[in-house]
């Protein structure tokens, strides 16, 4: 078994807020591999995006952050002589939702990249503009040096993701996160935007994390799968692997509410009830409430990711 | 859905332009010459990306801005040449209702839930307090709100229940035609099924027409009886969701599909859609807007607009390619 | 991000949060206390003052501060402390009135400019910019001189030369919400455009315009006592901190420090708690301020 490059323990966030301590994300363990695309899948409320931004170390100090191991290539990020400030941007990048907002207003678009570049790599004043344009190019954007004046508002929402890709590819890290990279994209646009991040990643052998809320879409661009509900993993198998055999019932919920080209209206179903209030004490399954097959031993005990077989994990007493 | 053949509402020629640029000379076409028939009872779909001009014609038909030319026809009655600012006190305010994109945007912030159904009420349909009061309650019983969320106020809703108060608040008037805006966009997809079946019950006790807007072909077709597709202002495609999803004549509606991410996908090869849409300002109106972009292109594509033209019962395309152009 | 977390305030939320401000930052909540006090005082001054603050004892003036007189008596044997008590009612209540009246018109302007535009904004926008053009101060001190020395008069010129501050604010947040789609729905709704304005949009941002109003209000006493000071507005003998200021101001050579401290004092902590509180609405208030 290969060296994984990122090794996630028993990851817990929580939030001190005006209405009481938020438990946002409790016992998330996986670990990613060289070259993967890790897909992590939740609706709102389910804490994929605080995972990512904990991850990177982008939580703000209310935050409580704790961890048995956070291991990237290796070196611990999690204690208290992270690196994480300094291999953040190089070694592990990530890209935002809404890139006009994720990117300077009133600066040109060259000097954004150029602005990257000279501060984590080798590149020189002299050089920049080329190596700009060059990372312009990477990401197809047509006619670069016309692009390279540009100030965000004159690009378009599909062209402003790519010029983050760029941004964040720059320094050809090890790890890019992609948070919502697409949401809010048109769709044409997304499947050229997603088309155009795996072609890179397959490229450089670069490791990714794809954070979104549609299951078509991880389906279709991620080799793993991590469901996730209410601040728990609820499941994690081979994209194929779980469409085919989904286990958790929430898991099952998600596939039945998403329309897919087949589908007629009466096929679709919902998932009862809502998140679980996460200032609340919370059973150890937080999907007990809404849960169709639960069962009277469901509600005891501490409930833990447990291996199926076939590298797919599932939270659950009674899987599918 | 019974769709009778009645039309409720009749477009004729309807195009919005803006004028645009530092001396006001240019013209940002934002719909073009659009043609379009609601039936009683129907749901049409109108699908198509941002810039497209799905949310100024949708909002132009609602009678909240002013068309630049054409006619709307509401059961007869012309209502295009009503001043949107007049058409509030008009009698007909009450037929046509829109439901918003963004739930949380589209109720008042110091409302209740309560209050924010019953202005329209007191306004546009009048009545006593009891009245006033049976109607709203009606309303949350009709979308599934328990009555006592009466009190509260938006920000202590979920964004399911909150898109069901502005379900809600459109339909308590009883309108002829609803007017959905992107309804699920903002919605986990779970409460996006809750919403779109509430959207289908509705529709086939109250017997309203729809306008369901959005760029989401796959929830369009699960909802509409006929789609028509948009692009850059003008209408491309149109006819019944089926043979428009599975058999698209227009490469751009072939595009839009192949562009929905498909986990059983094998292949590399579809349709992309390199580049964006060119400019709605000043278009060339002796060119079809897709050329540039299309993938099928003839030389005659640059030259002529492609009119409108029917194939098949009750479908329509403009493409030169689909009709009659070489395969 | 966490989408359980929200950090706006609404209606319903006001006390709790003002609450967790209070037990966050305790100097605010000490200047609130101490603003009511004064707000006790101005309305049971007259049964609590020792003395009469009109009675003129020329053979007690000049007295420093002693049990018998606690803040000492002025030139004209009158007991400060009284006066300085009697005053918190003038004072506090010009400044209130000046900025509730700047309040509504300001609001009521700016409102109707940022919703309406085009040559109703242009008339309201050129009106303020025409007070702003004068230093504001020496504006005020023109309207009162021309329309007279009265109370009244300066709660006027100070409600004149703030309604810029008001008419923008309004005007800017009214702008933002026009667009925006709770309005179109109002509009769906049947609601014609000044209904729309008054029952949908303003409604909305009066708590905004509410922290800017107590904001001002330090300010604003201090241009009203700043007006008495310089001898518009309040004539003597009317006891008022300002005029108090003013005539102690002769005594800071000659050592007679009481006539002036405990008036200029009031002043100082009154302006102080004002902003203070205006800092502590603004925090419970605004959105974007830190969980």
């Amino acid at each position: 078994m290969t060296v994984p490059l990122l090794s996630v323990k028993n990851l817990s966030v929580s939030f001190k807020t005006r209405s009481g301590t938020v438990k946002v994300l409790d016992d998330v363990s996986f670990s990613l591999g060289k070259g993967e695309v890790l897909g992590i899948v939740g609706e709102s409320g389910s804490g994929k995006s605080v995972l990512s931004y904990a991850l990177m170390g982008l939580l703000d100090e209310n935050a409580e952050i704790k961890a048995d191991a956070i291991e990237f290539g290796g070196i611990d990020l999690a204690g208290p002589n992270s690196p994480l400030a300094s291999i953040r941007g190089r070694e592990l990048s990530m890209i935002f939702q809404s890139p006009r907002t994720a990117l300077n207003p009133i600066m040109k678009v060259g000097r954004q990249i150029e602005d990257v570049l000279r501060r984590h790599g080798p590149v020189t004043r002299s050089n920049a503009r080329a190596a700009a344009i060059a990372a312009l190019e990477k990401v197809r954007i047509p006619d670069p040096e016309r692009r390279y004046n540009a100030y965000p508002f004159e690009l378009s929402g599909g062209m402003c993701q790519r010029v983050m890709i760029a941004m964040a590819l720059s320094c050809s890290p090890s790890l890019l996160i992609a948070d919502e990279p697409t949401t809010g994209l048109d769709v044409t646009t997304q499947a050229v935007v997603m088309d155009l991040m795996r072609d890179l990643v397959r490229e450089t052998r670069m490791s990714s994390i794809l954070i979104t809320h549609d299951l078509a879409l991880a389906g279709e661009y991620c080799d793993r799968i991590v469901v996730m509900h209410a601040g728990h993993m609820v499941e994690m198998a081979p994209a194929n692997e779980l469409r085919a055999h989904f286990a958790h019932p929430y898991t099952k919920g998600l596939f039945a509410a998403t329309p897919t080209a087949h589908t007629e209206l009466e096929d679709l179903s919902s998932i009862p009830g809502s998140l679980p209030d996460l200032t609340r004490d919370l059973p150890s399954c937080r999907f007990l409430h809404r849960c169709d097959r639960r069962q009277p031993d469901c509600e005891t005990g501490h409930v833990a990711l447990a291996p199926l077989g076939n590298d797919h994990s599932v939270r659950c007493r009674h899987p599918l | 859905m019974t769709v009778s053949h009645t039309p409720l509402m009749k477009v004729r020629g309807l195009s919005k332009r803006f004028p645009v640029g530092t001396l006001r000379r240019k013209m940002l076409h934002a719909v073009d010459e659009v043609d379009l028939t609601i039936g009683e009872g129907e749901c049409l779909g109108l699908v198509g990306e941002s810039g497209c001009g799905k949310s100024t014609l949708a909002r132009v038909l609602a009678r909240l801005v002013d068309p630049t030319v054409g006619e709307i026809e509401l059961s007869g009655v012309e209502i295009g040449k009503i001043p949107a600012r007049n058409f509030g006190a008009s009698s007909l305010r009450r037929d046509i209702q829109v439901v918003f994109q963004d739930p949380t945007e589209s109720l008042n912030p110091g409302f209740t839930v309560f209050q924010a159904i019953a202005d329209p009420l007191r306004r546009l349909v009048g009545g006593s307090k009891e009245d006033i009061s049976a109607m709203v309650l009606a309303a949350l019983d009709d979308v599934g709100l328990p009555r006592e969320y009466g009190s509260r106020y938006p920000h202590q809703l979920s964004g399911g229940q909150k898109a069901r108060v502005g379900i809600a608040r459109a339909i308590a008037v009883k309108p002829k035609l609803l007017v959905l805006d992107e309804p699920t966009s903002a919605l986990d997809v779970s409460v996006q099924s809750l919403i779109l079946h509430l959207l289908a019950k509705l529709q086939k006790q109250r017997g309203m027409s729809y306008l369901f807007v959005s760029h989401d072909l796959n929830v369009v077709r699960l909802l509409c009886d006929k789609i028509a597709v948009m692009y850059l202002g003008r209408i491309v495609e149109f006819g019944p969701s089926k043979s428009v999803f599975h058999e698209p004549r227009h490469p751009y509606t072939r595009a839009l599909i192949d562009a929905i991410p498909d986990p059983e996908r094998k292949s590399d090869d579809r349709t992309k859609l390199e580049g964006s849409a060119s400019s709605p300002i000043d278009p060339d109106q002796n060119a079809c807007r897709f050329a540039g972009r299309c993938p099928v292109e003839l030389p005659i594509c640059t030259t002529a607009m492609p009119p409108l033209t029917s194939h098949g019962v009750g479908s329509l395309v403009a493409c030169h390619r689909a009709t009659g152009g070489n395969p | 991000m966490v989408d359980a977390v929200s950090s706006n305030t609404h209606a319903g939320t006001f006390w709790r949060d003002a609450r967790h401000m209070a037990a966050e930052n305790k100097l605010t909540l000490a200047a609130a206390i101490i603003l009511l006090l004064f707000v006790i005082i101005s309305i049971l001054a007259p049964w609590l003052i020792p003395y009469d603050p009109l009675a003129v004892d020329t053979s007690a003036a000049l007295k420093s501060p002693t049990l018998t007189h606690l803040f000492g008596t002025d030139a004209l044997g009158r007991d400060i402390l009284s006066r300085v008590a009697i005053a918190t009612r003038l004072d506090i209540g010009m400044a209130i009135g000046a900025v509730a009246l700047s309040f509504i018109i300001g609001t009521g302007t700016g409102a109707i400019a940022g919703y309406f535009g085009g040559w109703i904004d242009a008339i309201i926008g050129r009106v303020m910019d025409t007070i702003m053009a004068f230093p504001l101060f020496v504006l005020a001190m023109g309207i009162v001189a021309a329309l007279g020395n009265s109370v009244e008069n300066i709660v006027l010129a100070t409600a004149i030369i703030n309604l810029p501050f008001y008419s923008r604010f309004a005007r800017s947040e009214v702008n933002v919400r026009r667009d925006m789609t709770f309005v179109e729905a109002a509009r769906m709704g049947g609601n014609r455009s000044l209904r729309l304005l008054t029952f949908h949009i303003v409604p909305n941002i009066l708590p905004t315009m509410m922290v800017q109003g107590s904001l001002n209000l330090g300010w604003a006493i201090l241009n009203a006592a700043g007006l008495s000071f310089i001898g518009l507005g309040v004539r003597p003998p009317t006891p008022e901190w300002g005029i108090m200021v003013s005539e102690g101001a002769s005594y800071i050579f000659s050592g007679e420090w009481w006539t002036f401290v405990f008036p200029g004092a009031a002043l100082v902590i009154t302006v102080f708690c004002f902003n203070l509180i205006g800092d502590g609405l603004r925090d419970i208030i605004d959105p974007r301020r830190r969980t």
